[in-house]
């Protein structure tokens, strides 16, 4: 077997677009740890974690040759679980969404100096104005312009109307904007 | 904007634990999606055994194959896993026979409906070689590649010959009847192809325990178009289905099917070339 | 090394049309490896045939573990479980993945359980280093990866009897080295009989060699006896002699001559066993490829 620091992402792809099954379990070494980290923060059944895990990774197996090289593999890969568990939320009512109101509501109110500067550092000035949202508009941000859903995917996976994450997207990206011609830059 | 940020494991930790806050998470989160080195370090911290798990369905997902059409029907009309798999392997079974099978049918069809005597003529060639094409190409060194290490293993042979036949008859008989239906009038003749088609069946098989299967499905084929050619010079292409023509053919079936009885146990190579 | 025989031939005959393949052979086969070599036209491929229930023999009897398998339709199944074949011309089936074909040999050999027989078919194809590659057509691998996939499918269920016609054939010398292994390994276990054209192979892995030569066994017996009835027939010189039977030119410049005896004074060398196979089959020899 192929030792795993040789091959690079590109490579790997292409290799699992031509069937080896080899560069596909590398692929889920490097890559299952956080996606499935991610994806608990978002929805606290394992079952329903391990089942979108399952989905991702056979819809890479049979569609590698789709990626087109662009921007990360993580990334891409992150977009393919994001939709699985927005679909598989569907069917499945019981598969509760970890509620990020509630995990945020356990913490004091102000964020540290370290955590503004950390999400100054990833996500630049959306960033710090990130910080000024309350909990229920940051977790619809979260959920359309960093997880990349629509409107309707972050309605099915945040259990809310669709309507409500509309208004909340609107309420929060005004007072983005706010924020953002406030500070300088 | 570059960082040179990386989380800490004790960071890390919380993330996966899930209490590092919704702050420190998006930040790690956006900050995984580019960093390799950070997603090594964090599978530290997740537990492995349900990823091994997962990985095993996965596996086996990729690796098995999904099963084909026909294989999926023998399975709901009660057929063995195992079994159905055999079965659906034989090529007169996969759906590219099947489809170009349904395809000539309705030509076949059309033209009886609107050929007039040649038509009929052409249906009644047709018809009771259907099945003999299907079993001629269900098995054999000459349709199946893998056919010498087919031999040297301990399923029954005879087991495996009678479920492909009976498939292959169970798809194709049901074409070849509603081409039948779209002969003119209320005909004896859209049913009595039955009868030299399963005789013909019964010696193809026959005969291939002495040469190959093709070699005997195309004996027939070619004794078969001379007879239907002879009669419809006379423009009695139907007279080969006449009533006493009849028990000839199941005659010759029967004994076929006897014959085959007694020579399918010996142990040795079905139309072995040698 | 006083095993009971796996295999025992008696009288075996086998005539096509004009040609005599085999004529009145007597052999027995134990555990271990042993080598089958021969020239073009032996009757190797035949005996492997025959030993394997896929032919039937003229004359003469075959007993497995002491049953004869031309008894009975449930003799012939029973002897079938235990043994496990690899022609020497295979094809597959067109559409099938390395995983599914294993897997469509495996349900023949009666694994009837998915779970088990999927179990059993990875195992296989981990032994022959195909783990990477199961999920790929069979028609999309090299031929050396396919001589692999047969490889697996003979060794399904770890038969008593393994019967292999050529399994190094197109397979590339890393490959080569790891299969040597892998059969060795099964050699501790059960009979493995290994028709090859490859004397390096028989003398890396058999313990025991049988040749044949137009139908009839030229010699039964351990690799290293074979390989001693060359000493002293084998030596270096500059230029090819004209009394050896065999003379060719080696890397380091001298002439490395087989023949019936050195000439006094020759530089004598050690032998191998294909010079040994070269001495014993003389002339029919030299129309063999002797791998290099």
């Amino acid at each position: 077997m192929r030792s795993d620091g040789q091959w690079g992402d590109p490579e790997l792809l292409a290799a699992v677009a031509g069937g080896d099954l080899g560069a596909l379990r590398v692929l889920y070494d490097r890559n299952a740890p956080w996606l499935s980290a991610r994806l608990t923060r978002r929805c606290n059944s394992p079952e329903a974690v391990a089942d979108v895990l399952q989905d991702t990774f056979m819809a890479l197996w049979k569609g590698a040759e789709r990626w087109r090289g662009d921007g990360e593999v993580a990334a891409w890969l992150w977009g393919i679980a994001a939709r699985r568990l927005v679909s598989r939320l569907r069917g499945h009512r019981e598969a509760l969404v970890l509620p990020l109101e509630e995990v945020a509501a356990a913490r004091p109110a102000e964020p540290s100096a370290e955590e503004r500067v950390l999400l100054g550092v990833e996500y630049g000035d959306l960033g710090t104005a990130l910080v000024r949202l309350s909990p229920e508009m940051r977790a619809v941000v979260q959920a359309t312009v960093l997880d990349g859903l629509t409107t309707r995917e972050a309605a099915r996976l945040l259990g809310i109307p669709a309507n409500t994450v509309k208004t909340r997207l609107h309420r929060a990206k005004a007072q983005l904007r706010r924020s953002l011609a406030e500070e300088p830059a | 904007m570059n960082s040179t940020w990386h989380a800490g494991d004790a960071l890390l930790a919380r993330y996966v634990r899930g209490d590092a806050g919704p702050l420190y998470g998006a930040s790690i989160e956006q900050h995984l999606t580019h960093c390799a080195p950070c997603r090594a370090r964090i599978a530290t911290h997740v537990e492995a055994a349900p990823l091994e798990m997962v990985w095993r369905s996965i596996r086996e997902q990729a690796q098995a194959p999904p099963p084909a059409l026909v294989e999926r029907v023998l399975r709901r009309v009660g057929v063995s896993e195992p079994d159905a798999l055999l079965v659906a392997v034989a090529p007169s079974l996969r759906m590219s026979w099947l489809f170009g099978l349904a395809v000539t049918l309705g030509f076949v069809g059309l033209s009886a409906k609107y050929g007039g005597d040649r038509g009929l003529a052409f249906f009644l060639l047709v018809a009771p070689l259907v099945p003999v094409a299907g079993v001629a190409f269900a098995y054999g060194p000459e349709v199946d590649p893998a056919y010498e290490v087919g031999v040297a293993v301990p399923y029954s042979a005879s087991r495996l010959l009678l479920l492909r036949v009976a498939a292959v008859l169970a798809t194709s008989l049901p074409l070849v009847l509603a081409a039948a239906s779209l002969l003119p009038g209320l005909s004896w003749t859209a049913v009595s192809w039955l009868l030299p088609a399963l005789a013909f069946t019964a010696v193809t098989l026959a005969a291939s325990t002495w040469i190959r299967p093709t070699f005997a499905g195309a004996a027939i084929g070619v004794a078969w178009i001379c007879a239907v050619g002879v009669a419809s010079v006379g423009g009695q292409a139907p007279a080969v289905l006449r009533p006493a023509l009849l028990p000839v053919y199941t005659a010759a079936g029967v004994a076929a099917a006897l014959v085959l009885r007694v020579r399918i146990h010996r142990p040795t190579l079905l139309g072995s070339p040698s | 090394m006083t095993a009971a025989p796996t295999v025992e031939l008696t009288g075996i005959t086998k005539r096509y049309r004009a040609t005599t393949a085999l004529e009145a052979l007597d052999l027995s086969l134990r555990p271990g490896v042993t080598g089958l070599l021969g020239p073009n036209g032996a009757g190797k491929t035949t005996l492997l045939r025959i030993v394997a229930t896929v032919l039937a023999p003229d004359a003469g009897s075959v007993r497995l573990h002491g049953r004869s398998p031309a008894g009975s339709v449930e003799a012939l199944a029973e002897t079938r479980r235990h043994l496990g074949y690899l022609p020497q011309e295979m094809g597959f089936p067109r559409g099938f993945t390395a995983f599914g074909f294993v897997d469509y040999m495996a349900v023949l050999k009666e694994w009837a359980a998915r779970a088990s027989r999927h179990e059993e078919v990875r195992r296989v194809l981990d032994l022959v280093d195909l783990g990477d590659v199961a999920a790929k057509r069979v028609r999309a691998l090299s031929g050396g990866q396919r001589r692999r996939v047969a490889l697996a499918q003979a060794m399904l269920g770890d038969p008593d009897l393994l019967l292999l016609d050529e399994p190094t054939t197109g397979v590339d010398p890393e490959q080569r080295a790891s299969l040597r292994q892998v059969l060795s390994r099964a050699g501790e276990r059960s009979t493995v009989v290994l028709s090859t054209h490859q004397t390096e192979d028989v003398a890396a892995l058999c313990d025991r060699v049988v040749v044949l030569d137009r139908g009839q066994v030229r010699y039964d017996g351990a690799v290293l006896d074979l390989v001693a009835t060359a000493t002293g027939r084998v030596w270096l010189a500059d230029a090819p002699d004209p009394a050896a039977r065999a003379s060719w030119r080696t890397g380091t410049g001298k002439h490395r001559n087989v023949g019936e005896a050195a000439p006094p004074g020759a530089e004598p060398t050690e032998p191998t066993l294909e010079d040994a196979y070269l001495l014993l089959l003389g002339d029919r020899a030299r129309t063999t490829e002797v791998a290099a």
